[in-house]
């Protein structure tokens, strides 16, 4: 048998996972869509134009327009760059503020340990609108609607279970044999943390953040239809399909496509989240 | 046949894997006579837990027994089928696992799920409590303590010997006890293995002793069964074995154990390479490519079982050669032949 | 003269132990693991340490180690105390003291190649070069039975033997006076176990390491040790040479191990001793013991000169006869 790391070995776990693949495939399709599809169709999403106001999807609109005339195919593939991105970007936030807190905490135990989770827990009192409220009324006057307010806002709430989550794998390495022997051999604190505990612990932080980013960007799209999020994205789009009256009757297209995308993209990072969380479980059977 | 508690005739357990049927159990044949201890002996890997558990088909899926033939007391098991196990299970056969395991419910105490194992066998509920205290004594283990103890304020000796009662709950004739002592310390294992003695004296309780310490099995069992990638290979009484190991698998493991008395050995007989792990059918003998015994013969067929006097035998083509030379005895004959029958 | 003088000085290092603990003490959250340890290893030579589970042979060789603090005593390696050294001392130290842990399964990090593992020694203390460190790794590997190949391997392609073969290859990577094994092969089959203590008798031969083995089974102390300590509740009750001891064991306790070992004689099983806590007061063993006496409540025995070469915890050492016993 030839040499295969665990991770290699979660790949290949991962490549047989029907639902991963599916996952896989969808979000790939949608973020190629979004990255290129408004460059390639030439469509804007931007221009208003009276008189094409609330026009149902045809040739010319794929998805038909809102009520300013705006192209919603263009619109929801641009809001889909958004949405991915604050959805990527505060997960990123969230896992490096996380998991240096949480090996801290994890690592020096004791004290240090207790008065960092008393941090948190009293963070996780507070309730999450109030603190983007709080860090939006401080960046209000650079810019309302910019997307860097917004995912900080979403990383600095989500870092919490993170570090919990680090934290608790560090704790449970930490007494393991594997890491006394690095110490008998004479490693360091850093060189321990570095090179054994952190790459152990990954695991659940990597299924964990996977299943943060469909958290982060249906947080965002909440916050898009309270009014206080990004300009343009998925949850701005569906917040002004809502606010017309009878979506039924009325453009339903408005509402339709920005939820389908939404919810097809969260539907395939849950696949993927969990596949990889059996992938990468090394009790699980292969 | 005899009046055998346990008959185990060619039994087979194959466990499905992406590289092919994995067969734990090929081809195991055991007997158990009423009231005697044998021991089965086998490392990590040759299939004595698989086999166990399907003595009472308890197999876990994916696996599954493929053929095989089980009868207790004279009834054909496998052939009544899954109730006929069921009826069996807890009653007429007990079987113990380590005490290290989870076979101890973790949140209730320890006279509780005893009560329930009594009431389960018919007790009422007055008496079930009765019996789990009396039983508790029985194994050294003093009610007053014991009955209201959770699993984890026990010692390790007194979990051990607590799973001991529960067995014994259900007056079972045959005990299996699957690796009692191994993780238990010295003196506390020589306590566990003379109260199974002393159990097997007063009630008549055969006990079939599953373990990988050859030395263990010495202690208590009158006959031993050397078990090898999924089949017995090598049947003998104790003293026998130790003296004289008929297949070099048995005596390799010897070999191994350091001695606790006589001179000391500058090495330890040691066997080379891996367990066997038997994927395919057997065209051969499992253990040859370790043997240093091995001829041309071992690897072109299986070996067959070769009776080597009373109560004693081994599937090996070497230890042929050291076989009885046939007698005129009739007695012999129909002894060897029921030797023959069993392999 | 300076010759004379330097040679005297090298025959007294050569005579003096090269690990030596006094009064050693560990606790844990209120438990004494270990109550006062004594005991010298001298140069070369293999200690067997037995004792139950829970006596403290563990924390006894983490607390030797640096691992765990001692709440007491002394450590001494080649004249170097150990007990009360900051990590950054412990460093260079780190180099004549090894140990190999008991579960195969856990001592190696499951994500490192095998080639890492035993490579971090040499990487951390910067012997090697890192260039020439694949070729050290393959021949610390080849001098523990394994396969240069089995370097990029990870340890759940590996048996419980192999493992441990790697354990050892990475405790001997810096060529250390001492190695400190805790119950090395409990984990292991009897024929894989046989394949270890043998690899562990020719090391030792090979590269003269002093050793101090911690196990239970009293036939593997037996195989390989020079000099045997028995521990009970944290404290060592008895100390003699080998074969001293398993000829004629002088404490109750050493005896009662001794009889309690299983061993292939059909049929014959000791008597069943008293099950009952170590004692808090006086000799630990007095509760099980079936010789106390009234001064074994009062006085707890000190460990004593018993014989040349033989120490013993005991107000009546050596009456503990099989005769006696039954």
């Amino acid at each position: 048998m030839t040499g295969r790391g665990p991770w290699a070995d979660a790949w290949a776990r991962l490549r047989r996972d029907r639902g991963a693949l599916a996952g896989g495939a969808l979000l790939a399709a949608v973020a190629a869509a979004c990255a290129l599809g408004p460059a390639v169709l030439g469509s804007d999403p931007l221009t208003t134009e009276p008189a094409a106001r609330h026009l149902p999807p045809s040739s010319a609109h794929w998805f038909g327009t809102d009520a300013l005339g705006r192209d919603l195919l263009a619109r929801v593939l641009v809001g889909g760059r958004t949405s991915l991105l604050v959805g990527l970007a505060a997960t990123a936030v969230s896992v490096v503020v996380g998991t240096l807190y949480g090996a801290a905490a994890g690592w020096y135990g004791g004290r240090v340990d207790e008065l960092l989770m008393r941090i948190v827990d009293f963070l996780y009192g507070v309730p999450y609108m109030f603190l983007v409220i709080l860090v939006m009324l401080l960046f209000s006057d650079t810019a309302r609607g910019e997307p860097l307010p917004v995912f900080l806002a979403l990383g600095l709430v989500q870092w919490l279970t993170m570090a919990r989550i680090v934290r608790g794998q560090v704790l449970a390495l930490r007494e393991r044999e594997f890491v006394l022997a690095a110490r008998a051999a004479g490693a360091g604190d850093l060189r321990i943390l570095a090179r054994h505990l952190l790459p152990n612990a990954l695991g659940p932080v990597v299924v964990y953040a996977t299943l943060t980013v469909p958290g982060v960007i249906l947080l965002e799209s909440f916050l898009s239809f309270l009014g206080l999020g990004v300009a343009l994205s998925w949850g701005q789009l569906v917040a002004e399909g809502v606010a017309v009256v009878n979506p039924v009757r009325s453009p339903w297209w408005l509402l339709a496509f920005p939820s389908a995308f939404l919810a097809a993209t969260l539907l395939a990072l849950n696949f993927l989240g969990d596949a990889l969380r059996d992938a990468l479980d090394p009790r699980s059977v292969p | 046949m005899s009046g055998a508690l346990l008959e185990v005739e060619d039994l087979a357990v194959h466990f499905p894997t992406p590289e092919g049927a994995l067969r734990a159990v090929d081809g195991f044949s055991l007997r158990v006579e009423p009231g005697e201890v044998l021991g089965l002996v086998g490392e990590s890997g040759c299939g004595k837990s698989v086999a166990t558990l399907a003595l009472l088909d308890l197999v876990p899926p994916p696996g599954r027994r493929v053929r095989g033939r089980i009868a207790f007391a004279g009834q054909d098991v496998t052939a009544a089928g899954p109730r006929a196990f069921r009826a069996l299970r807890g009653r007429r056969i007990a079987l113990v696992f380590q005490a290290a395991s989870a076979s101890l419910n973790p949140h209730l105490r320890v006279g509780e799920q005893l009560a329930e194992a009594a009431r389960l066998r018919g007790a009422r509920p007055r008496e079930a409590h009765a019996r789990a205290g009396a039983v508790l004594e029985r194994v050294g283990v003093p009610p007053a303590h014991g009955l209201r103890a959770f699993p984890h304020e026990l010692s390790g000796g007194q979990r051990q010997r607590a799973l001991l009662a529960m067995a014994l709950l259900g007056e079972p004739e045959l005990l299996v006890a699957d690796e009692p002592t191994t993780a238990l310390d010295p003196t506390t294992q020589a306590q566990v293995l003379a109260l199974l003695r002393e159990l097997q004296r007063e009630r008549g309780l055969a006990v079939l002793l599953v373990t990988h310490d050859l030395a263990v099995a010495a202690g208590l069992c009158q006959r031993i069964a050397v078990m090898y990638a999924g089949r017995v290979v090598e049947e003998a009484p104790a003293p026998a074995l130790f003296a004289a190991p008929a297949h070099p698998y048995a005596a390799a493991l010897l070999g191994c154990t350091p001695p606790l008395d006589g001179p000391r050995r500058a090495r330890l007989a040691s066997i080379p390479g891996r367990p066997a792990r038997a994927l395919e059918a057997r065209a051969a003998c499992a253990f040859a490519p370790r043997c240093e015994h091995a001829r041309p013969a071992c690897l072109a067929a299986d070996p067959p079982w070769v009776p080597l006097g009373p109560g004693r035998g081994a599937r090996c083509v070497v230890a042929a050669d050291s076989a009885p030379a046939a007698s005129g005895d009739p007695g012999a004959d129909a002894r060897r032949g029921e030797d023959v029958r069993r392999g | 003269m300076g010759d004379a003088c330097a040679q005297a000085r090298a025959a007294a290092a050569a005579s003096r132990p090269v690990l030596s603990v006094r009064g050693l003490r560990v606790a844990y959250a209120g438990t004494v693991a270990v109550d006062g340890v004594d005991l010298d290893l001298a140069r070369g030579e293999l200690l067997g340490l037995v004792g139950e589970s829970g006596c403290g042979k563990s924390s006894l060789v983490r607390a030797i180690a640096g691992l765990v603090p001692a709440a007491g005593g002394r450590a001494e390696l080649e004249g170097v105390e150990l007990l009360r050294l900051g990590r950054r001392a412990w460093r260079p130290l780190r180099r004549r003291l090894q140990l190999v842990f008991q579960d195969p399964d856990a001592s190696l990090d499951p994500r490192l190649a095998i080639g890492a593992s035993v490579a971090e020694p040499l990487a951390i203390h910067r012997v090697v070069p890192r260039a020439a460190r694949p070729a050290r790794v393959a021949a610390l590997l080849a001098q523990v039975g394994l396969d240069a190949a089995f370097a990029l391997r990870r340890p759940h392609e590996l048996s419980g033997g192999e493992r441990q073969r790697v354990a050892l290859a990475r405790a001997l990577a810096l060529e250390p006076d001492v190695l400190l094994l805790d119950e090395p092969v409990s984990a292991l089959d009897v024929s894989v176990q046989a394949q270890i203590l043998n690899l562990l008798a020719d090391l030792r031969e090979e590269r003269g390491f002093a050793a101090l083995l911690v196990a239970h089974q009293l036939a593997v102390v037996r195989h390989l040790a020079d000099r045997v300590a028995v521990m009970f509740a944290g404290r060592i009750v008895e100390e003699a040479p080998v074969e001293a001891l398993f000829a004629a064991p002088l404490h109750p306790y050493a005896r009662a191990l001794l009889d309690a070992a299983p061993r292939p004689r059909p049929g014959l099983l000791p008597a069943p001793g008293r099950e009952a806590p170590a004692a808090a007061s006086g000799c630990a063993f007095r509760l099980r013991c079936p010789l106390a006496v009234a001064r074994c409540e009062r006085e707890a025995p000190p460990l004593a000169e018993a014989a040349p070469g033989r120490r013993v915890a005991c107000h009546r050492p050596g009456e503990a006869t099989p005769a006696a016993l039954a």
